[in-house]
């Protein structure tokens, strides 16, 4: 892939920015597709075939410091390479964007901060630009083993991936293009129509899940806040559609925590959703047909249940204040 | 499954997050102290190494980082502890190659953080 064929998105709401990126790339020889807000750049992701994009992490509300509507939409584009752009750099939003979890790839290839010069961005653009000629190279090779020997392709996946990654890294590679490209080869593979999903998938999905549900649940309330949430939670999947409520809250109990950290943590991962969803999702998580069993297995009282139930996370943060 | 944990830093500075440290991982495996000079000296077997390292302590931080995460076979998952994260430390830590880059005033979030990174890296693994 040569600059001529790269098709790079600049998604920024600050205009100045977006006219010089603009004019520094297409002078590189990239093809540029801008976008000015969240809903543009999601159309673009989703319907131009591009093949970097740069994102401005606060893309809704320039001085909101819990805006990060840009990390957000990186999380909903997998497939398209990223370097998330920032005039206000925190170590938060390094640590979310660079950060692997659960073995599924980073959010960002990389991070540039805007008062840093053109070149770095170049760079970083240039970086990006190999990276993705490195995994066209390894699907080639993945594809090549996979037709070779598909059957024990699957058993060394399945029982273990890491001699994989590792077969990747002894190509001269680094260890997060391996990971990158395992990643993109099993989810490939997993869609599939003629191979079933592994459990190993399921989990990595849910992992991901999860951790997009904790971007919002660190959304602080406030004005500009509240409006930051609303925009987002238009873009976040719901849990109770993908079946993955007990997940939301199973890292927790996994924990052995008390009671009250359960309520928090629920309250975080749910508080953002309608009333109906949260309530969909209590009752899903503990496999109850009625306020009574709930009651049962939180060991609350079952006027307590019914009134979260009805008033939702309202009740939840008077429990939880009632409990600190 | 029992991990090992491998603590590089100074052996002399914050005892109590060495303390806070060592009981936060008890429950998932051993913890070893090694300075800088033993962590470079040491050969290192394909057992599961969780490498954390105590920023204020080793000199070298990036190239330790970068040896540990992409040159060792299978890589080892390699965790930065620092008394103040900056967010260009952060981005140099996560480029050499880090598994994450956390703040030492972790307090009881140590437990849960080292549980949740293992149990993510038996998926990944």
């Amino acid at each position: 892939m040569t600059s001529m064929q790269t098709k790079i998105l600049i998604a920024d709401n600050d205009r100045a920015h977006l006219e010089i990126m603009t004019g520094f790339l297409k002078r590189k020889g990239y093809s540029v597709v801008v976008a000015r807000n969240v809903p543009e750049a999601k159309r673009v992701l989703q319907k131009a075939k591009v093949n970097l994009a740069l994102l401005d992490v606060r893309l809704t509300e320039e001085g909101d410091p819990y805006d990060l509507s840009g990390l957000t939409l990186a999380s909903l584009a997998p497939n398209v390479p990223k370097i998330v752009v920032t005039k206000y750099p925190t170590y938060l939003t390094v640590r979310m964007a660079l950060r692997s979890v659960g073995g599924a790839p980073p959010v960002a290839i990389d991070f540039v901060s805007k008062p840093q010069k053109l070149a770095a961005i170049q760079v970083a653009i240039e970086g990006a630009v190999a990276n993705a000629l490195q995994v066209a190279q390894f699907k080639e090779f993945f594809e090549h083993l996979q037709n070779g020997n598909r059957e024990a392709w699957k058993t060394l996946w399945d029982k273990e991936a890491w001699r994989l990654i590792t077969l990747v890294q002894r190509h001269g590679f680094s260890r997060t293009v391996a990971q990158n490209v395992c990643f993109e080869v099993f989810r490939d593979l997993a869609l599939a129509p003629r191979i079933p999903r592994t459990s190993a998938l399921k989990i990595t999905l849910v992992n991901e899940t999860v951790r997009k549900i904790k971007i919002l649940a660190k959304k602080k309330p406030g004005k500009q806040g509240n409006r930051t949430r609303t925009a987002l939670r238009k873009t976040a999947a719901s849990p109770v559609r993908l079946g993955l409520a007990e997940d939301i809250v199973a890292p927790v109990i996994n924990h052995n925590v008390s009671k009250a950290r359960l309520l928090k943590h629920m309250k975080n991962a749910i508080g953002d959703l309608a009333v109906r969803e949260q309530k969909a999702i209590v009752m899903h998580l503990f496999e109850a047909n009625s306020p009574d069993e709930i009651a049962r297995k939180l060991n609350l009282r079952r006027e307590t249940v019914n009134r979260y139930l009805r008033d939702g996370s309202a009740h939840l943060e008077a429990k939880l204040a009632e409990l600190k | 499954m029992t991990y090992n944990f491998i603590l590089i830093g100074n052996n002399k500075g914050d005892v109590d997050w060495r303390d806070r440290l060592r009981k936060a991982v008890a429950p998932l495996g051993k913890l070893q102290t090694l300075t800088e000079k033993e962590a470079q000296a040491r050969e290192y077997s394909s057992d599961r190494h969780v490498i954390i390292m105590d920023e204020s302590g080793v000199k070298r931080v990036e190239d330790l980082v970068s040896r540990f995460s992409n040159q060792l076979n299978p890589p080892y998952i390699v965790v930065v502890c620092a008394a103040r994260p900056s967010w260009d430390d952060t981005l140099r830590m996560f480029k050499a190659g880090a598994t994450d880059y956390i703040p030492k005033d972790s307090g009881k979030g140590l437990a849960i953080f080292f549980k949740e990174l293992l149990a993510g890296s038996r998926v990944q693994f």
